[in-house]
């Protein structure tokens, strides 16, 4: 009778088997490739020009290599968030009551009220750990899902973050940086709670990849999800009092964009970048600009704002994609030294394989 | 604390019903030619795709190129996709099509051979060797690895998805598009074709391979 399963791999050859896939489980995650959506649709078209029009292959080449969320995506996340941040909300609205209270000298309280008391100490404090634990990720989500600057204007300056034509994804690679992303939020508890998480229901931010082809689920107007007072990072910090009237200018950039008005929403993001200091914000700032350029003015529009950001920020967080896609709209004489200088500067860019496929001549379109 | 409870409360998280779901209207409009949704699954599906890649090619930069290409001709394709089976499982099976013929257009089996015999050269059994050492077991994924750049392709790919993968026969079978059966007799000509290359390069002992022999014919 056999030891094994006939079917399954003898024992001496287990070792092998096994440390094989050891083997390829290391190499798979040293490698870890950046997907690049605008070259394997490149790609596509090449195989059948039929299935992949033109335009498409010209709207992806101006995505960066990590697309959008889609419209939609993450509304089983956030529905199944809910509970979580309904309950946590209560739970902090009950401390931050609590502490207004404070200042009140307390009455005196029988013992067992004191063990209340004690509970409920230990309750804020575990709300606040969750939250630690949590908080990072409900913003990102929430960010990617709104697409909207303002959401994460507070860690605009973190590295890693990206935006791209009007959403945002945020990537927290680093321990250190996660651990600061979550002392940010434990320190800032109670304006930070995403308040309205459940009611997202789409992106708000105009995506001109998904105008005309994307069915969304639009929600009426009052009830798309208002701004956290505390989204606005040098006003977060400021009493509730003063923090509390006003829109952001990225609000208000975005709720003009939202209603179509594009040239007045560019004019308020260009506020933005006049502001003193706006480091963080007019990067995210240019972010949407990329897109609501190419909106107003075609893809000439966009190669500006693209050659403005990087007259700013030439090594910015858009830096690598803005240089790749001046290259794809280059004239065809000066690709290649477009992508030999996009190499210079970005020699493990996202779009490197591209780059390296033009200068051997077999540039994709 | 009653609101504590309730979010440490487990359940809430998504079902594989809702990720099906929002996968399924994912492929409707992509369908529809909604680009975005395309990129969409493009970047949901990608590392594993290239995961699966570099396990069938043992070679991540290969992988690299043809994971794009994988998603390429799954998005010409895509109207052949008739929701099925997995959309995961679909990509797969293009990906171990475009596999074929990456061997086929690179496969020089006395280059494999030669290679064979260099890696295991390299590679020394070394009895004095720690059993569990990290170098031993590198050795032994390299000279594997190098086998199997000798077998068909057929063989390869067997072995690769039910050794390697440990994929349960009927999604292998599937992947492959051959049956159940087939891919048992392809898997069990594999292991010994390795089993015999591994004695062959001292790697196995003819004691090991003859009594596994018998325990497979008992």
């Amino acid at each position: 009778m056999a030891t094994h399963d006939e079917d399954g791999t003898p024992p001496a050859l287990a070792p092998f088997a096994r440390d094989t896939a050891e083997h390829l489980d290391r190499l798979v995650a040293r490698a870890r490739p950046a997907p690049d959506f605008a070259a394997m649709l490149a790609r596509a078209r090449e195989l059948d020009p039929a299935a992949v029009p033109a335009d498409a292959v010209a709207r992806a080449g101006v995505l960066p290599p990590v697309v959008p969320l889609a419209p939609g995506h993450g509304r089983g996340d956030a529905g199944a968030l809910a509970p979580f941040t309904t309950a946590l909300k209560a739970e902090l609205d009950g401390k931050l009551a609590e502490r207004r209270l404070a200042s009140i000298p307390p009455a005196p309280v029988p013992g067992r009220r004191r063990l209340g008391v004690v509970f409920g100490v230990v309750a804020a404090l575990a709300a606040a750990v969750l939250l630690a634990v949590v908080g990072p990720d409900l913003v990102a989500e929430r960010a990617g899902e709104r697409g909207t600057a303002a959401a994460l204007d507070g860690a605009g300056g973190r590295h890693g973050e990206a935006r791209f034509g009007g959403t945002t994804e945020v990537h927290t690679d680093g321990a250190a940086e996660r651990a600061a992303d979550r002392n940010d939020m434990s320190q800032e508890t109670v304006t930070n709670v995403p308040q309205d998480m459940p009611k997202t229901t789409r992106e708000s931010a105009p995506e001109d990849m998904s105008r005309g082809t994307s069915p969304t689920v639009d929600v009426p107007d009052e009830t798309r999800p208002r701004k956290a007072l505390a989204k606005d990072g040098p006003r977060r910090r400021k009493s509730q009092e003063d923090a509390a009237p006003g829109l952001s200018l990225e609000d208000e950039a975005q709720q003009l964009w939202q209603k179509g008005e594009l040239a007045a929403a560019e004019r308020k993001f260009r506020e933005i970048l006049a502001l003193p200091g706006a480091g963080a914000r007019a990067e995210l700032a240019y972010g949407d600009l990329f897109a609501l350029t190419r909106q107003l003015r075609g893809g000439d529009g966009q190669a500006a704002a693209w050659r403005e950001y990087l007259g700013r920020f030439p090594a910015g967080r858009f830096a690598d994609d803005a240089r790749a896609g001046l290259c794809r709209r280059s004239p065809a004489d000066a690709r290649a030294a477009c992508w030999q200088d996009y190499l210079e500067h970005h020699p493990t860019g996202a779009h490197r394989k591209q780059a390296d496929a033009a200068l051997a001549g077999g540039e994709t379109p | 604390m009653g609101s504590l409870l309730q979010l440490l409360r487990p359940g809430s998280a998504p079902s594989a019903s809702e990720a099906e779901d929002r996968e399924a209207e994912l492929l409707h409009r992509a369908r529809g030619g909604d680009i975005e949704a395309w990129s969409r699954l493009y970047q949901e599906h990608f590392d594993r795709v290239f995961r699966h890649l570099a396990y069938l090619t043992g070679d991540t930069a290969a992988a690299e190129d043809l994971v794009q290409e994988t998603f390429a001709r799954a998005f010409v394709g895509l109207a052949q996709f008739e929701g099925r089976g997995a959309f995961a499982g679909w990509l797969r099976g293009i990906a171990v099509n475009i596999v074929r013929k990456h061997w086929r257009s690179r496969y020089r089996g006395d280059q494999a051979m030669d290679r064979l015999e260099v890696v295991s050269a390299q590679s020394s059994v070394g009895t004095d060797a720690d059993p569990e050492g990290a170098h031993l077991r590198q050795r032994r994924a390299e000279v594997l690895l190098a086998v199997l750049d000798t077998l068909p392709a057929q063989l390869r790919e067997a072995f690769v998805l039910c050794d390697l993968q440990d994929m349960p026969a009927p999604q292998a079978a599937a992947e492959l598009g051959i049956s159940p059966g087939n891919l048992r007799v392809r898997a069990t000509r594999a292991r010994a074709r390795i089993r015999s290359e591994l004695v062959r390069l001292g790697w196995l002992t003819e004691d090991s391979a003859d009594k596994e022999r018998d325990h497979g014919d008992a």
